[in-house]
């Protein structure tokens, strides 16, 4: 019976072995390998989305024929990704119809120009800065002269947004670390009340927004930024004394524990 | 140069300088107990917190302003714009809880050691009422940075007042409040108790302390017979001078908890939170640490009761030595009083620990549990969470 405890302890250790997610990931991913390693760490993935709930199915059936079943609504490929995406992203898919970007894939100008894109299918990763860079410039380009379309990267209001973003993160950090709000409070506001636009406008794309919101949080985001450095240093500075003060202090408490320790006992 | 120095005073003054010096002498050129090491070094680290406390409070004075309009602003312009402005509070922020850990640790250690018999009895009724200055401390200076947390934090602290404490605790409450609700009337009254009223209560109970244990030095671990008969040096006879072992030792831990004031300043600092807003209460409120056991016991009893509770376990613990007269010090020769200081122990730390979790989300095991305001456990279902948004 000692073979028993290996997979006692084994469900002890991994009780998530049991649900039924886990075993969908598995189950999907012993075909799609390819797929499953994109989808592997991106947002989706991140934040629970699994294979069936894009693709339907039964994620529960051992046979490939019972997990593939359309009655199950299954859909291995889609004929539109807006519409696709649109049933889980619908503020998104509003803005986006609505651009000129949506235009030109209606136009079938760019016949390839919907949301996996810019966003892929599986890797659907978090829009960062190096994302902007390498989405946006394959056709706004930073150097006028190579410009393909529409005006250059470095005008677009993204740019701003990857600003913003790192301030608020940076901002978050700053609480943590126990500094206070209040006095960029307002500042603050106003760039999360700039940043919630800012997600609607890069998707709809609408000329006038992105000029209003670039002229507002320009002059916020460097101003803010050059606090946020300074308070950063202080930090670090005052942090990069803590060992030295704690190595010289403890060295003096062992001299003294030492010395007092060989005052003979009368 | 000293003896010259306290001369001059003496003739002038007629304080005898060199007396008082004396009097410090004494104690460090008596022998200690042989039990007398690392635990009796509690007292000045306390001092030294508390005076890092009064030097942090005296420089934040130099810009906290207590009118509801600009308390919490100048609370951000010291973190945000005043040099160092950050560590200073940080550091009075952690020596806010330091001390009253201390302490708490000062109070098991003189009970287990029955510090409190005869003929320091006295002494340890002063202590106990410098741990409730430093409750009070703690209790009035929360609201002052005037965040979302201390507001509301203090208009249920002073609401327990007020519902448990009957026609008293009304009056009271409308006293501390200064009006019928939690206003900028409760912060200066909280502002004034904090800077004036605490610290002299404070250094007014540590002197008398100090006078009443002075004389009698350390506790020895004899009974209180034994000692009165044969005399404190007969029975410390085994132990060594407190000068220089103890001494050095009582350096070496103020330095320490200095250090950890510093690093947890540093690298754990505790946040601030948004503005205060009357009218929006926050999710989750809980008191300091040291107040959730209390705030636990309310969920489950009415709330006169737990006042009730707490002023009779406050007023057992201050006159525990003119209850308990027994001469015995040893600790295993005092079982009931150490099996109801046990019982005491884990329903406060039950309590305490019930209070932390209540109202909280944890995962064990990958089964997500969330624990109801009484503290029951209840386990999550999916459906009850939707981590897609919308965007």
């Amino acid at each position: 019976m000692k073979w028993m405890y290996f997979p006692i302890c084994a469900l002890i250790l991994f009780p998530e072995a049991l649900t039924a997610e886990w075993k969908a990931k598995t189950e999907c991913e012993s075909c799609h390998d390819a797929e499953f390693k994109a989808y592997a760490g991106s947002e989706h993935h991140l934040g629970q989305t699994s294979c069936h709930d894009c693709h339907g199915g039964n994620p529960e059936a051992a046979k490939k024929a019972d997990a593939h079943l359309e009655d199950d609504g299954f859909q291995g490929s889609f004929d539109d990704h807006v519409i696709h995406c649109g049933k889980c992203h619908e503020g998104i898919r509003m803005h986006y119809q609505r651009s000129p970007h949506f235009e030109k894939f209606d136009q079938e100008v760019f016949d390839l120009l919907s949301c996996t894109t810019c966003h892929k299918y599986h890797q659907v990763e978090k829009t960062t800065d190096s994302w902007f860079k390498t989405n946006c410039e394959r056709c706004h380009r930073s150097d006028p002269k190579e410009m393909l379309v529409g005006t250059t990267f470095n005008q677009i209001a993204v740019r701003n947004k990857m600003k913003m973003q790192t301030m608020i993160d940076d901002r978050e950090w700053l609480l943590s670390r126990g500094f206070a709000a209040a006095s960029e409070g307002k500042q603050l506001d106003l760039l999360k009340t700039v940043l919630k636009q800012i997600g609607p406008v890069s998707h709809a794309i609408n000329k006038e927004d992105v000029k209003k919101i670039d002229g507002e949080a320009k002059p916020l985001v460097d101003r803010t930024l050059l606090q946020i450095e300074s308070k950063k240093q202080s930090y670090s500075r005052v942090k990069s004394l803590l060992l030295p003060v704690w190595v010289v202090l403890i060295l003096f408490s062992i001299v003294l524990l030492r010395a007092s320790g060989r005052v003979p006992k009368e | 140069m000293f003896r010259k120095f306290a001369a001059a005073i003496e003739r002038r003054s007629g304080l005898n300088i060199a007396g008082l010096w004396g009097a410090f002498a004494t104690n460090f050129n008596r022998k200690a107990p042989p039990h007398a090491g690392w635990n009796f070094t509690l007292g000045w680290a306390i001092g030294a917190v508390f005076m890092a406390l009064c030097l942090s409070g005296f420089l934040l004075l130099f810009y906290y302003r207590p009118t509801p309009k600009e308390a919490y602003n100048s609370v951000a312009y010291i973190t945000d714009n005043v040099h160092l402005g950050w560590l200073v509070l940080q550091a009075h922020r952690w020596g806010s809880h330091l001390i009253v850990a201390l302490f708490l640790l000062f109070i098991a250690r003189d009970f287990w050691l029955a510090a409190y018999k005869f003929p320091r009895d006295w002494a340890w009724c002063f202590s106990i009422l410098l741990f409730g200055t430093v409750l009070g401390f703690g209790f009035v200076g929360r609201i002052l940075p005037w965040d979302q947390h201390a507001f509301h934090a203090t208009t249920i602290a002073t609401e327990i007042i007020r519902q448990g404490g009957g026609p008293p605790g009304a009056w009271l409450c409308k006293l501390l409040r200064g009006g019928e609700l939690v206003s900028g009337e409760t912060l200066t009254r909280f502002y004034v108790l904090h800077i004036l009223f605490f610290p002299g209560a404070f250094i007014g109970c540590f002197v008398l302390r100090w006078l009443f244990a002075r004389p009698h030095g350390i506790s020895p671990k004899t009974s209180v017979d034994e000692e009165q008969e044969k005399g404190y040096e007969a029975v410390t006879s085994e132990g060594r001078p407190a000068f220089p072992r103890l001494f050095s030792k009582q350096w070496v831990a103020v330095i320490v908890v200095l250090l950890i004031l510093l690093t947890g300043s540093i690298l754990g600092p505790i946040p601030i939170g948004e503005k205060a807003d009357p009218i929006s209460v926050p999710d989750l409120l809980k008191p300091e640490w040291y107040f959730l056991p209390l705030h636990q016991l309310t969920k489950y009893y009415d709330v006169w009761i737990c006042v009730v509770i707490s002023v009779l376990v406050s007023a057992l613990v201050l006159t525990l030595p003119f209850i308990d007269r027994s001469p015995n010090r040893q600790p295993g020769k005092r079982k009931k009083w150490m099996a109801a200081a046990g019982v005491f122990l884990f329903i406060t730390l039950l309590l305490g620990v019930l209070g932390h979790l209540s109202g909280r989300e944890r995962t064990y095991f990958g089964t997500k549990v969330k624990f109801t305001m009484t503290g029951v456990p209840v386990k999550m279902t999916d459906d009850s969470q939707d981590t897609r948004g919308p965007l």
